[in-house]
């Protein structure tokens, strides 16, 4: 190993990141070679510098009261702070203006017959990205779909990147233009909103309890259903996550959609 | 919270107020220092504590329990960042790192005050990863899950951190000398 290489590696050596047989290269060749070895030590000096500075700087001491408080949110279990999610202009105009449009309608009230997931699925998603809930209430469990890999559902992690932004289908492509996670009913969602034949579209994917039949999950058999004035078609459930699509249209109107998010997602959910 | 969760919760509490809370202090000097403002840093960390009791059944016992909490601090950070600013607030300043071009040797009987004053001269995206690095002692896969950011951008970062950093050390140094001189 040369002096170039080990200044290189030196900071990577001190935080313990380096190979093995690496590592060993670099003290083989401090032992030789002084001029690296005053290299690394003022490395590591900074580092201990720092680190001390930190401990010692009196305007980053925590206040002992303040210390002695946080024993307290076991108590308190306050309600949590979601931050809002940013939401394009056009989609809340875009969601306002179907909540007008549906007024008639009590979105709650779904069928008894519908199943409990689709009715989740369902549900008032088409709002949660305003931050708000049809009865006007503020959504408190929309996160980033980031913040929800981290903390809850790690395989929501496929859908930072998949379905792409753009999907084509044959009756023209749709955008995706926001993706986030969001509580309906006790229920942890990933929702992404597509703009699709000038009107949102969502895709909602939730984990399920039961493991799925694998027949249902090879075959991505689309089973369709109606609540109220919305389309469900359910796209299967690959590795024990449900995916439905979830829009105004009509069956007809919103397979084409359907059928291109069922390979793309299904396909890389059912990889997990 | 609903009541199932807070049940849940409090049958962990113990564990979490032995491997979590005594994280605090540390904790809230990352915050303090990334905030710049006592009260917004204590509302961070107990925003920070308040998610992790919630969350506390995924923590895996026997990992990182304070790199687990400072992902928890930046993401909570970030997102509210986000919330306020609209468009990226740090400007990207990589084409003019790139000619970054002598490190100097650092220099010997630094203080505090040299340390931290040289840090707070470079800019933020790089002292974020050296306060998680050196301070935190968080690995370089741990800054990159923190920040979310690819772990190829936190070496690059850290590379070029500090070499800012000591560049910035003499000076701080010198200046100190210079002071002493004058009184």
């Amino acid at each position: 190993m040369e002096c170039r290489e080990v200044r290189e590696l030196s900071d990577s050596f001190l935080t313990g990141e380096l190979q093995t047989e690496t590592n060993h290269a670099m003290l083989h060749h401090l032992e030789g070679c002084p001029a690296c070895r005053a290299e690394v030590e003022g490395r590591r000096a900074l580092r201990g510098a720092l680190r001390g500075a930190f401990e010692r700087a009196p305007h980053l001491q925590p206040r002992p009261e303040f210390i002695a408080g946080l024993a307290r949110i076991r108590d308190t279990a306050p309600a949590r702070q979601r931050s809002r999610l940013h939401v394009p202009r056009w989609l809340a105009i875009a969601a306002t203006v179907a909540l007008i449009t549906m007024g008639g309608y009590r979105i709650f009230e779904v069928r008894l017959s519908a199943d409990p997931l689709q009715r989740a699925a369902a549900g008032d998603h088409r709002y949660c990205a305003l931050g708000m809930t049809t009865d006007g209430k503020e959504a408190t469990e929309i996160m980033s779909l980031s913040e929800a890999v981290s903390h809850y559902e790690s395989g929501f992690h496929v859908l930072e990147a998949v379905p792409a932004d753009e999907i084509p289908t044959p009756a023209g492509p749709a955008r995706v233009m926001n993706r986030h996670s969001c509580v309906f009913d006790g229920r942890r969602f990933a929702h992404i909103i597509l703009q699709y034949r000038g009107t949102p579209v969502s895709l909602v994917v939730t984990r399920t309890a039961e493991a799925s039949p694998a027949g249902e999950t090879a075959a991505h058999a689309l089973k369709t259903s109606r609540l109220n004035d919305l389309t469900v078609i359910s796209l299967g459930v690959p590795s024990g996550y449900s995916v439905f699509v979830v829009g105004g249209l009509s069956a007809a109107d919103l397979t084409p959609l359907a059928n291109a998010l069922s390979d793309k997602v299904v396909g890389s959910l059912a990889k997990l | 919270m609903t009541e199932q969760q807070i049940a849940g919760t409090a049958g962990s509490w113990q564990t979490f107020e032995a491997e979590a809370l005594p994280h605090a202090d540390r904790l809230f000097r990352l915050a303090m220092w990334l905030e710049r403002d006592r009260h917004e840093a204590e509302d961070l960390v107990q925003e920070t504590m308040v998610r992790a009791l919630q969350s506390f059944h995924r923590y895996q016992p026997g990992t990182n329990c304070r790199a687990w909490l400072v992902t928890i601090l930046q993401h909570l950070r970030s997102n509210r960042r986000r919330s306020r600013y609209r468009s990226p607030i740090v400007p990207d300043t990589d084409d003019r790192l790139m000619t970054t071009p002598f490190v100097p040797p650092v220099p010997q009987m630094l203080t505090d005050e040299d340390v931290l004053g040289a840090l707070e001269r470079i800019p933020e995206r790089f002292q974020e990863v050296i306060v998680l690095c050196d301070v935190e002692e968080l690995s370089y896969k741990e800054i990159a899950a923190a920040l979310e950011i690819p772990l190829g951008t936190v070496m690059s970062r850290l590379h070029r951190g500090r070499a800012m950093l000591r560049s910035e050390l003499p000076a701080s140094a010198s200046g100190r000398m210079r002071q002493r001189a004058e009184t």
